[in-house]
């Protein structure tokens, strides 16, 4: 080999060695940066005065959710089990709501998805941010990406920017070698691992029907429904969450989407099976 | 938040020929959350004349007593049926009086007078009072509601045909205003009788 000079290898040999020089190395895979503000601006309060509490309609930031996601396992043999995944629809700045059909369930790979809470700008560019990571972290480790690296990415991304204004507060639920798992990640940089979890202005109201109704052995169909009835009463008592409800079944094997639910036509037909009067009376 | 916006709520105004109509929601909030869904904005003061007051619904409530205090004074007094024009006269007064400390609340005042004549008018919460001739809206929802009553309104409609208008422009308006909402209830004044319908509405 000692005195062996480049033009020695062939030219296919050659090509292979430029070829894993390029490629086969680690990927920066993060090189974009955001370009920084003019000196003397704090960014906070630079987003507060001008989409905050005091700014027009159009400038505030879209925001008021309800979503949530529970473990559970198959009651019976015939059940898939895993993970079920619900959000409304609704965006709202102030009491003004700017769209009814937003999707709130954000895909991470094929196996993996997110869930969009506070300003949806935020939301989905880092949700785009670990989608892209995960999928180079397959490609160069050949194995799927567990729940729990691909959240605490997000959390790292996130905490990067911590007291900058951000505001995320996001679900990251999948199936991985290590079974179902749900990490809630916000933009404190808060990450903990659940299961039961709900976020947004209305998840206490969701939380309501969720603890009342989880068990943690279900059938298929209970769960779904347990979803579905968490959001409808949600989006009734809270005037930051409605439209539809859409939902996102995570098995061990696959992801189904399930079809976007009408919460309103949901309220009726729960309000049919109660028997209770909806009328309106006025006295006078 | 402002505390106009603190309990939302929302009411509207239509004039016909011979005939008004006035519709407002049904939800009562204490800011995001929903209370209840059984509050209408609408009431009843004489025969053929409504106010309807949005905004603030525990000065609402103050306002209401204090107006109907005042329109008994005046019947008592007068020994006639209060005019909605006279109606919104006493308003009027009775908010200015609160100048430097207003009743967070705007009234709307919709009737016939004696002679059948369609009356509507609103006002601020100082009683600033503005009167046309088409429609007029209070509330959270106001923004919305005067673009689709524009395109809802047209001269000299029937009862029912101004039935159908107000409950469109109101439906329309509670689709996009997250404060109100939650049901609508309609009056549709005529000269003979008073029409009271319950909408349905979406529950979110």
């Amino acid at each position: 080999m000692w005195g062996e000079t480049f033009d020695d290898f062939e030219s296919e040999e050659r090509e292979l060695a430029v070829a894993k020089q390029n490629f086969m190395h680690e990927p920066a895979n993060m090189n974009f940066t955001f370009p920084s503000l003019p000196l003397g601006i704090q960014p906070v309060e630079f987003m507060n005065s001008h989409f905050g509490a005091t700014a027009a309609k159009n400038m505030k930031f879209r925001k008021g959710t309800t979503t949530l996601a529970f473990v559970y396992e198959p009651a019976t043999p015939a059940d898939k089990g895993g993970i079920i995944v619900a959000v409304d629809s609704r965006a709202s700045s102030g009491e003004y709501i700017s769209s009814k059909s937003v999707m709130k369930i954000l895909d991470i790979g094929d196996r993996m998805v997110a869930t969009m809470a506070g300003g949806a700008a935020d939301c989905q560019y880092w949700t785009r941010i670990v989608a892209k990571y995960c999928t180079l972290y397959e490609l160069r480790e050949k194995t799927p990406i567990t729940v729990s690296a691909a959240s605490k990415y997000f959390a790292n991304a996130l905490f990067g920017y911590r007291g900058k204004g951000l505001s995320v507060g996001s679900m990251v639920a999948g199936y991985d070698k290590k079974g179902p798992q749900i990490f809630k990640v916000d933009s404190d940089g808060d990450r903990c691992s659940l299961k039961v979890c709900s976020v947004g202005s209305g998840s206490l109201n969701a939380y309501g029907i969720l603890d009342n109704h989880y068990k943690p052995k279900m059938t298929d169909e209970e769960a779904r429904k347990l979803g579905l009835r968490a959001i409808m009463h949600a989006t009734f008592r809270d005037s930051g969450s409605g439209g539809v409800c859409n939902l996102c079944h995570i098995t061990p094997t696959e992801k189904i989407r399930l079809p976007p639910m009408d919460v309103s036509k949901l309220w009726y037909e729960f309000a049919d099976e109660l028997g209770r009067d909806i009328v309106y009376d006025p006295r006078e | 938040m402002s505390i106009m916006s603190y309990t939302g709520g929302t009411v509207v105004a239509m004039a016909g020929d011979e005939c008004v109509c006035i519709a407002s929601d049904l939800r009562i909030g204490e800011q995001m959350t929903t209370i209840a869904t059984d509050e209408k904005k609408v009431h009843k003061v004489s025969d053929k004349v409504y106010v309807g007051l949005a905004g603030f619904q525990s000065d609402a409530k103050t306002m209401l007593e204090k107006i109907l205090f005042r329109k008994n004074l005046y019947e008592l007094r007068e020994n006639r049926k209060v005019r909605p024009q006279i109606l919104s006269e006493m308003i009027s007064n009775l908010c200015y009086q609160h100048r430097f400390g207003s009743y967070f609340t705007e009234p709307l005042v919709a009737g016939l007078d004696d002679q059948n004549k369609p009356y509507i008018c609103c006002m601020d919460t100082i009683g600033c009072v503005s009167a046309p001739r088409d429609f007029v809206a209070i509330g959270t929802g106001q923004e919305y509601l005067l673009g689709v009553c524009e395109n809802f309104w047209q001269e000299n409609m029937k009862p029912e045909e101004l039935f159908e208008a107000t409950a469109q422009s109101i439906l329309s308006c509670l689709e996009r205003d997250a404060a109100s909402g939650w049901g609508a209830v309609v009056y549709t004044i005529t000269k003979d009788k008073v029409n009271v319908s319950t909408i349905k509405s979406r529950m979110d």
